[in-house]
């Protein structure tokens, strides 16, 4: 099928090559003129894209992100900042909520937004291995920094919401509890989890009414952005980025690479 | 009506030898697993071991949205359909015994599937979080893409059922 293919083509190419030397045969070279500047736009564009890509992929510290077709794509709004190949962690720990040894030799710092779907499969599936096999063990630490994104409109309440039953010792708590039971219905419903959880609820309202903690949250988000994270979930462990919701496996190459 | 025949017909030729369905298959999984792995391609090249490039490859299926993950899919055959048409026409040329270069060929592999790479190339530049201001959050860039890639086929379609010289 293919060989009676190429003889035909071969006979066309032949023809067209008579065509060509006779008077006649103008429109054709015309045809095949702008048939030729259609293929170089094809392969002007083609060696563009790849001088870009080669560019970006080697200048880009940050390196290749998927933001759109992987977790929860990032804010534009988050100020741009390259950030460095290997990620100073001292300067990314903040006064957050940590879970586990604060000396163990793994610091997982995770960028994350309760009303994202990533987040919440991550804490499903994920979280309570790695917590069970290395934060309980004292291998690892977690620390949990906001990362709010605008599109999902009770993420920053939401946050808040953590921070404030925080201050009453009860980050942890009131985590899980956003994540199980969700974050529809708001501040109403994030004030009846602080009475669930048992908080002091007249200071827990005072703090999520106040907004005390949305700077603490942005600072957060801030921090991510300068540290490479584009979108929801996304970790440092021991400095090297993570993005994505990824299954357990991957988590325990990288922190068993870093506990050698 | 025309396009579709001249695509089916072009189907049917290059796909009556089982070593471009073959070649169809592993460029659309190679692209599926190099888009699995991009993101997290630092602890690739820092900590690689083949159980770390599988998990990254399955965590596909939980960092991924059904929507994105359909669109990879596509991307990816389509992308394999191009590869090797591009090569079933390279081959036919060589065999013409028209002279190519090494340029020639790499060029003329990559031209007709430049759509899939203009696809990375927003994120890849770090501008991912413009997908944040679209309607769909990038969905569109995916249909766009897939868009874009099936009129390649239809133009490979054409130049590989092409029996008449055009004017």
């Amino acid at each position: 099928m293919e060989e009676h293919h190429q003889e035909q083509w071969r006979a066309n190419e032949d023809h067209g090559q008579r065509q060509s030397h006779a008077p006649a045969a103008r429109p054709a070279e015309k045809a095949e003129k702008a048939s030729g500047s259609s293929d170089n736009f094809w392969k002007i564009t083609t060696v563009v894209l790849i001088v870009l890509l080669a560019v970006a992929v080697f200048r880009s510290p940050g390196g290749p992100t998927l933001g759109a077709v992987g977790n929860a794509v990032a804010d534009g709004n988050i100020p741009a900042a390259a950030p460095s190949p290997t990620v100073n962690m001292e300067s990314l720990l903040d006064d957050d909520a940590v879970k586990g040894d604060p000396d163990a030799p793994v610091t997982i710092i995770e960028w994350s937004d309760f009303e994202c779907p990533f987040c919440a499969r991550f804490y499903d599936d994920t979280l309570g291995l790695i917590d069970e096999q290395y934060i309980k063990t004292g291998k690892v630490k977690l620390i949990y920094r906001d990362f709010p994104l605008s599109f999902h409109p009770n993420a920053q309440k939401a946050a808040e919401a953590a921070e404030c039953a925080g201050e009453q010792g009860k980050y942890w708590e009131m985590h899980d509890k956003l994540f199980e039971s969700g974050v529809a219905g708001g501040v109403s419903v994030f004030k009846t989890y602080a009475q669930q959880l048992g908080l002091d609820t007249g200071k827990f309202n005072s703090c999520l009414d106040s907004g005390a903690m949305a700077a603490e949250v942005q600072k957060d988000m801030a921090d991510g952005a300068a540290a490479g994270i584009q979108g929801t979930p996304g970790f440092l462990v021991n400095g090297k980025l993570v993005s994505g919701a990824q299954p357990f496996g991957v988590f325990k190459q990288v922190i068993d690479a870093e506990l050698k | 009506m025309k396009y579709a025949t001249e695509t089916k017909e072009a189907l049917k030729i290059v796909y009556s030898s089982k070593s471009y369905v073959f070649l169809t298959l592993f460029t659309a999984g190679i692209l599926f697993s190099l888009n699995a792995i991009i993101r997290n391609y630092r602890i690739v090249f820092s900590d690689f071991s083949p159980s770390l490039l599988f998990s990254l490859i399955t965590g596909i299926f939980t960092s991924f949205s059904t929507w994105a993950l359909v669109s990879l899919i596509a991307v990816s055959l389509l992308a394999g359909v191009i590869l090797t048409f591009s090569i079933f026409l390279l081959r036919r040329q060589i065999a013409s015994g028209v002279s190519i270069g090494a340029p020639g060929i790499l060029i003329a592999i990559l031209s007709p599937a430049c759509p899939s790479c203009a696809l990375g190339i927003f994120s890849v530049l770090g501008l991912g979080g413009l997908f944040a201001f679209l309607p769909f959050k990038g969905m569109e860039v995916g249909m766009l893409g897939i868009i874009i890639l099936l009129a390649s086929i239809v133009y490979l379609s054409k130049k590989i059922v092409m029996n008449v010289c055009e004017i």
